[in-house]
Parts: structure tokens; C-alpha cells; sequence
């Protein structure tokens, strides 16, 4: 098999001045070594609580007056819960400015790899080392690519240039990565491997709905999105009785 | 049933499915459970209603009440009924007042709402709501990888989150 990398440049918009300022990060990026478990409980605070509670009632009254024909005429007043109500921070609707980038085959899969990876864009950039001094590029991908990129930035942290450390990088997860990544956790929690079991598990749902192509070890996204919104839909909606 | 009892205390006639009637799906049978005209249903008793099935089914407390960890509120779940015991070879602990099944549901409603909420975050653009969730779901897809050490991890603390358990009946 042959394997190979497609990147792509966006322009990022509505940036806030000081937002890439590659100081600040980095004494950021100190602290976070810092960082343990109830530094993350204490964002999960009343007003977080409040907001979730908001979201999972207009949750089900979105599904509720989708489904329920008689609730129909309810939808326009579920919507405005989260387009008003709980509204946090709407992005302006645009046109995203894009240029994709020549492909390569470099196999990305390692450290090495990521790294010829990033000399490739920036020289299809156009790029001189002596430009990277301020400059802070956030590079999205997988976890893999995330994962790389830390351990390059490691590897390299003793080298001369600002270029060669690679502190110019901002390892990125992509939100569809993290959504499949949030969606293989529910099939690795609520995947009972024997359906009979356990009454409630995703398995017995599958067996019973007959769905096809379901492997939680693999977790396709599409496949395995459908069977958690059809199952948790029908249990919203027997919740309503 | 909440709903019966919300629509009554609203004087509303609910036109309930006849004994032999047929009820092919659950839409039909909830359809029927409501009045035909839409305006003798408000929508803050709708509301009301879903604030109820929330703390029951989608949250780590509810979890805690199936468990029978901690006592439950009466004004969510009614006065407790008489407490039906593991029998015999069901398993569970003697004397042990929970409910495998439910503290199971309610986790599993609970993880696929916070999933649910993310991808229509994501679809509707509201990146505050993304992050809303981010801080929730960060901790298990941070450590999905590694299942047993995140879930051991979860139990030595605080029970912010929890892991479903199979029912040894």
C-alpha cells in the first residue's frame, strides 16, 4: 500500500490581537505540566452544570416535537432554546478562504515523517527559516499527528534555530477526530459483548434493530453515529411516557 | 406517567389507546397520549416535563440514585416504592437496594446526549457550545486509549464520571 499526505492552508479570520503570540504560549504551555484532574473538575462548575442541563432539556424537545406529530408545532420554540437561550459563541457564517496544497508521499505516520512533512508546506509556502521567529502556526490533524508533532517538538527542543525547534507549531485536533474519538469511548463503555446480558447495552439495541457493518473494535463513523442517535432518539422518546 | 399527569393537572383529555387497539410504533401510542388541538398543550409544561426526564435519566447523580448510593428527591422521582431485592442468584450483593439496570441506562443517556450535543454544536456553528462540552467529554476522549486507567482513574475520585457495569443477573 502506498500512503501519502494531503495538506491544506486555511486563513484563520476574527483572530484577537495577541492570540498567537508565540511568548505568551509558550509560558502557558509551562504551565499546563501543572495541570491535574481537579483543575478540570473545577471548569465543570454550577454554571457549566446549568448550561448542560439547559442543552440535554432542549435536546429533548427537539426530538420530541421532530418526532411526535402533534408536537410538531412546538419545533420553531425548541430551535430558539439553542439558537437563543443557550446560545455561547455563534460563528459568523463565511466562505472559507482555502488553498489546497500539492501532495506528497510522505508517510506521516511518525515523528521523522511529520517532520518532512512540515518542511514540504513550508517550502511550498515559500517559507524562510529566518520567518518563523514570531510566527505561530496552528497545525491541525488526528491524534496521531498531535502526537507526533509533541514528540518532534521534544526531539528537537535542544537545536539552535527557532525553525529547527519547531516551536512555531500548535498541535491542533481537528473536531471530527475528536468527535470519532468521543464516539469509540461510547461504543467502549456502553458495548456489552454479550447481548443478552446486559438489557440496556448498545449490543442488544444492534441485535434487535438488525443493523449491519457494526464493529465497535473498528467503530466506522457514519455506521456507528446513525445506530447512537436512532437508539438514544428512541430512548428520549420513551422517556417521554 | 408525567406526561398523563401533566396534561391532567392542565384539565386536558388525553385520548388514550383502546384495550385490543393495535399501536404498531411508540409515535402513534405517544401521539395518541396527547390532545388533537396543540393549543391546550403549552410549552413550558413540555419544558417542565423534560427538565424531569433530564434529572432521571441524564445525569451522573441519577446514576448515583439507581445505584442506591444516596437517597432520591422525592420531587423528581415520587415517593419510593417498596424496594424489590436481588433474589437469590441474581448476583448482586445481599441487601444491596439498587437498580444495575437503570444506573446503566442512565449513563449511557447520559454519554450519548453530551455525543448529541456535540456533533449539532459542531453543525450549528456555536463553537461555545462545543467548548461547553469539550470540558466535559476531554477527560474521556483524552484517555480513550487506555480504558481501563481512565475508568480507575474516574472511580478514585469524586464520581464526576463513571463507567457502566455489567448486570450479573
Amino acid at each position: 500500500m502506498r500512503t501519502g499526505t494531503a495538506a491544506t492552508v486555511l486563513v484563520m479570520e476574527d483572530v484577537p490581537k495577541g492570540a498567537m503570540d508565540l511568548p505568551k504560549l509558550i509560558s502557558r504551555l509551562h504551565l499546563r505540566s501543572r495541570l491535574c484532574f481537579e483543575d478540570l473538575e473545577k471548569e465543570i462548575n454550577n454554571e457549566h452544570q446549568d448550561h448542560i442541563q439547559g442543552i440535554g432539556v432542549a435536546t429533548l424537545l427537539s426530538i420530541w416535537t421532530k418526532y411526535i406529530p402533534r408536537l410538531n408545532s412546538f419545533s420553531p420554540n425548541a430551535r430558539r432554546l439553542f439558537t437563543v437561550t443557550h446560545k455561547k459563541h455563534l460563528l459568523r457564517l463565511r466562505k472559507a478562504q482555502y488553498y489546497p496544497l500539492k501532495t506528497s508521499d510522505i508517510d506521516e505516520s511518525s515523528p521523522s515523517g511529520a517532520q518532512d512533512v512540515l518542511s514540504n508546506i513550508t517550502s511550498q509556502l515559500g517559507l524562510k527559516e529566518d520567518d518563523f521567529d514570531d510566527l505561530l502556526i496552528p497545525i491541525a490533524g488526528d491524534q496521531l499527528t498531535v502526537n507526533n508533532l509533541r514528540k518532534l517538538k521534544t526531539y528537537t527542543s535542544t537545536d539552535r534555530s527557532t525553525y529547527s525547534r519547531y516551536t512555531w507549531t500548535l498541535p491542533w485536533i481537528q473536531l471530527w477526530h475528536m468527535k470519532w474519538a468521543a464516539l469509540r469511548s461510547i461504543f467502549q463503555a456502553h458495548w456489552f459483548v454479550e447481548p443478552g446480558r446486559g438489557l440496556c447495552g448498545l449490543h442488544t439495541d444492534c441485535s434487535t434493530l438488525g443493523r449491519k457493518h457494526i464493529n465497535p473494535a473498528k467503530c466506522d463513523f457514519y455506521s456507528h453515529t446513525e445506530l447512537v442517535y436512532d437508539t438514544f432518539e428512541a430512548l428520549c422518546l420513551g422517556a417521554f411516557r | 406517567m408525567a406526561i398523563s399527569a401533566i396534561l391532567q393537572s392542565e384539565g386536558s383529555a388525553i385520548a388514550a389507546p383502546q384495550e385490543g387497539e393495535s399501536t404498531p410504533n411508540i409515535i402513534q401510542e405517544l401521539d395518541a397520549l396527547l390532545p388533537e388541538d396543540p393549543s391546550k398543550i403549552s410549552f413550558s409544561n413540555l419544558e417542565r416535563l423534560a427538565t424531569k426526564v433530564y434529572l432521571r435519566y441524564m445525569t451522573t447523580k441519577a446514576h448515583q440514585y439507581a445505584l442506591g448510593d444516596i437517597p432520591r428527591p422525592a420531587d423528581i422521582y415520587g415517593e419510593d416504592g417498596t424496594p424489590w431485592p436481588p433474589q437469590g442468584d441474581g448476583g448482586e450483593k445481599l441487601g444491596w437496594n439498587g437498580d444495575r439496570q437503570m444506573a446503566n441506562l442512565t449513563l449511557r443517556m447520559r454519554d450519548c446526549l453530551w455525543y448529541y450535543e456535540l456533533c449539532h454544536a459542531i453543525v450549528d456553528g456555536d463553537i461555545g457550545r462545543v467548548m461547553e462540552i469539550i470540558k466535559v467529554t476531554v477527560i474521556v476522549v483524552g484517555s480513550n486509549l487506555s480504558l481501563t486507567w481512565t475508568f480507575s482513574f474516574f472511580g478514585s475520585h469524586s464520581g464526576v464520571l463513571e463507567h457502566p457495569t455489567m448486570a450479573k443477573s
